[in-house]
């Protein structure tokens, strides 16, 4: 039939445009983040400040979280001629660093000097033996070693005894209990001190339209998906442990998600939530949203971000949060009590520091590695990287140092991009921060586990994690009861490894002890 | 190509193969390039499936990594987790085949009947552009416009008095919001292919069924759906073959701590479970139970067809 062979050539032409389709949407995905190196910024002709001068400059490979940092650019051009090196950096988003570094390792592309974030990657690569042992060469780099203490450099010894890596270091921690002071006093209402006064403190906040435009849109505090990322620490260390979060009970490890105090937390949250205390937008927001939020300041009571307690923007906190509310006032509060006989504060990051750098033992150019690290966590390094050169972008007023350019310039230039073991420095930060460090150096709690890596929490803790921010927030926002759900969840965190992880825990931290 | 087998298939048995090629060498020329393409990119990938049978370590290597047999797959069926996402992942696509698959075929249809060619072409226009936005910038104007508190959605419900409430981030409506936002992005991109297969419906058959009386509606059901019903089957069935995959970006952009567990598919699971943790045997493991039931399902959905004396993919 003629009209039958006409179908057969749409049907054809059809899955030629479904073929299509697919191929586009197919290449669509990927590969966005990498910059990979060009050979159009200019070499090292203008003379560096290293020894040796002559030699051709040395290509290394760097896996570095994203921060635009751009080929050719003024703070790049200069890292590298300080270190006689070229650099090809391939910047990941930090929330894709393992997966792109494991698609990497798994096709064999081994970068020269590697940057992780979480604990299951670094635990993976501690365990494959392909690193380079920082220890065994710092005598000839003694920046590299001056750069931190004998302390910090034990919590970063791994079980084989040898140091593999350097974090970035930063205050720690990064966030604070704080409540709006114009809309306490707005009020007339004191900082609280316990949860009873805490619940009258949110509702005013949430409630009485502080901000005076006639919505209902402020609240305490919010978050992004999970319940482990500080922004909750007030209520559930009240009541005296952390979710996701090793804790020392009776002189052995246990986990805070599991503990029975935690019940009586849930249900405080799932008050507030139902009051509409809490941002319901907290389930579905991201890292990115929250953070425009907390800057726009629409949260009065609960834990921040520290940084917006320094008057000369840190991370761009302060000045949009002053600009959205020109009378806006933050102070910092203490531990709440009344939930718990021994409530605990806030959690910390690890002391091993933020995105811990690697050198690939077999790397071609272990020194050219070492001389970079070394260079960058040099005090003239790790200044640069920052602020730049004096007199030209700084510079020092007594002891306080005075930046000549601005965000927009700074950010142009590449400086305060180079995040590779670094100590991050407040030469130019305001009274206030140091005052919010002191602080809330006095409300937070170590995890006494820090540094330990052991096969189970690579395996078994991630799912565990995410069982845990899962559960809680079904609970918070009522989709499960608490009363059951709780017990419910206690039991599948159990029975989905939890009993053998905590008891692995705590054997390796006993062993650490001793 | 269809029309290349046929013309190969009609030639004399006693031609050599290599006369017969280079008898149609054009058009065997114009295959390369496809054929090219299948084999690297479809082929050869196909001998990385030896992980879901390994343990496989990035660090050793495919070879070097130890054989497991189908631990992998026993380790799959024995999560908690796999009856829930093999029933969400039948769930959803079979939802979205039964509500998302005749829209296209309607909107066709209507389109069709519209006389003023301006119109008609800016109408098809609006409804195919959404399919070109990518996932991740439609859920950020959901998560705008459904927010209870800033966005549309909350705005609307205060207007009624009622209380807001996010629908993202809900387990009972997520399932709907995933439905029929896939319907709103994909529906007019298929109804492309429909219009097509209508444009070459014989108008003669329209004037002689108006002639004996026949309404819209009657020429609708006795002309425009047995003409089109083909390339109806046709698509049915390559819908079909996708049945288990129920929309990878779509869910993950969508999945949030309280929704993730009721949309939780298997290619949000793998991702998750697999890529994200690294554990690429499991992933491997994952991906070829998928496509072994994609298989068994296309295939039968083909001889279904047959059967009803349709002309199917082979």
């Amino acid at each position: 039939m003629k009209k039958n062979k006409m179908i057969g050539k749409m049907a054809a032409a059809g899955m030629a445009v479904c073929l299509f389709a697919g191929t586009v949407t197919g290449c669509s995905s990927g590969t966005n983040g990498d910059a990979p190196a060009s050979n159009s910024s200019s070499q090292a002709e203008t003379g560096g400040q290293t020894s040796d001068k002559g030699e051709e400059p040395v290509h290394l490979k760097l896996f570095l979280t994203n921060k635009n940092i751009v080929d050719g650019s003024y703070a790049k051009t200069y890292i590298e001629e300080a270190t006689n090196t070229k650099l090809e950096i391939v910047q990941v988003a930090t929330k894709d660093l393992d997966n792109k570094l494991n698609m990497m390792l798994a096709s064999g592309d081994w970068p020269d000097i590697i940057q992780c974030e979480t604990e299951t990657m670094e635990s993976k690569l501690l365990s494959s033996g392909k690193l380079l042992p920082l220890n065994e060469y710092w005598d000839d780099y003694p920046n590299l070693k001056n750069a931190r203490d004998e302390e910090t450099w034990d919590v970063m010894r791994y079980n084989d005894g040898n140091i593999y890596a350097i974090g970035i270091k930063n205050p720690n921690p990064l966030s604070i209990i704080a409540y709006r002071k114009d809309w306490l006093d707005k009020f007339g209402l004191d900082i609280p001190t316990t949860l009873d006064e805490y619940y009258e403190v949110a509702k005013a906040v949430s409630k009485n339209d502080p901000d005076g435009d006639g919505l209902d849109n402020t609240f305490a505090f919010g978050g992004y998906q999970n319940v482990d990322t500080s922004w909750f620490d007030h209520i559930f260390g009240a009541y005296g442990a952390l979710p996701n979060y090793w804790m020392l009970q009776d002189g052995h490890i246990v986990n805070g998600s599991v503990q029975p105090e935690m019940k009586e937390a849930l249900m405080y949250l799932n008050r507030m939530y139902n009051d509409g205390l809490i941002d319901p937008e907290f389930v579905t927001d991201d890292a990115k949203r929250w953070q425009q939020k907390v800057k726009s300041g629409i949260y009065g009571a609960g834990v921040t971000k520290i940084h917006i307690f320094d008057k000369n923007n840190w991370s761009n906190y302060y000045k949009p949060f002053k600009e959205s509310n020109p009378d806006g006032e933050l102070v910092y509060g203490p531990v709440l009590q009344g939930g718990s006989e021994n409530p605990v504060g806030i959690r910390m990051a690890s002391e091993r520091g933020w995105l811990r750098t690697f050198i690939y033992k077999d790397s071609k150019n272990v020194d050219a590695c070492l001389r970079l690290l070394d260079w960058l966590t040099s005090e003239e390094g790790n200044r640069f990287t920052q602020y730049g050169l004096e007199g030209e972008h700084y510079k020092w007023e007594g002891d306080k140092l005075v930046k000549l350019i601005d965000e927009e310039q700074t950010n142009e230039l590449d400086l305060n991009k180079f995040f590779i073991g670094n100590t991050v420095l407040f030469d130019d930060a305001s009274p206030e921060i140091f005052d919010a460090f002191d602080y809330s150096h006095t409300e937070c709690i170590a995890e006494p586990t820090d540094g330990i890596f052991i096969d189970e929490l690579n395996e078994i803790y991630p799912k565990l994690e995410e069982l845990t921010n899962t559960r809680y927030i079904e609970m918070i926002v009522g989709e499960v009861p608490i009363e059951g759900g709780f017990e419910d969840f206690v039991e599948e965190w159990y029975s989905r490894g939890g009993d053998k992880l905590t008891a692995a825990m705590d054997e390796a931290y006993q062993a650490k002890q001793k | 190509m269809a029309a290349g087998v046929k013309t190969v298939r009609g030639a004399a048995p006693n031609r050599t193969l290599w006369k017969t090629i280079k008898g149609y060498k054009a058009l065997y020329l114009l295959m390369v390039p496809g054929l090219l393409y299948f084999i690297l990119f479809r082929y050869v990938p196909m001998f990385g499936l030896v992980i879901a049978f390994k343990d496989y370590d990035i660090f050793k290597g495919i070879w070097e990594s130890e054989w497991v047999g189908l631990q992998n797959f026993r380790d799959l069926i024995d999560s908690p987790d796999f009856w829930n996402v093999m029933k969400n992942t039948l769930v959803i696509s079979f939802v979205k085949i039964l509500i998302g698959f005749p829209i296209p075929i309607l909107l066709a249809i209507l389109l069709n009947e519209i006389r003023h060619v301006r119109f008609k072409k800016v109408i098809q226009t609006c409804i195919y552009l959404p399919h070109f936005l990518s996932w991740v910038v439609i859920s950020g104007i959901m998560l705008n416009l459904f927010s209870p508190v800033f966005g549309l959605a909350g705005t609307f419900f205060r207007t009624f008095g009622l209380e807001p409430v996010n629908i993202m981030a809900q387990k009972g409506t997520i399932f709907w919001v995933v439905i029929f936002s896939d319907i709103w992005k994909e529906a007019g991109w298929s109804t492309i292919v429909f219009l097509a297969a209508l444009t070459q419906v014989d108008m003669n058959l329209y004037e002689a069924a108006k002639m004996d009386g026949a309404n819209k509606i009657q020429q609708m059901i006795h002309i425009t759906i047995p003409a089109i019903s083909s390339i109806i089957i046709v698509m049915l069935i390559l819908r079909i073959g996708k049945i288990m995959n129920a929309g990878f970006e779509q869910i993950l952009v969508l999945q949030n701590p309280v929704t993730r567990e009721s949309i939780d598919i298997f290619d949000t699971y793998v991702y998750r479970e697999g890529l994200q943790m690294g554990s690429y045997s499991f992933a491997a493991t994952v991906d070829t139970f998928k496509s072994v039931i994609a298989l068994i399902l296309v295939t039968s959905a083909n001889k279904i067809s047959k059967l009803f004396g349709e002309e199917g993919l082979v």
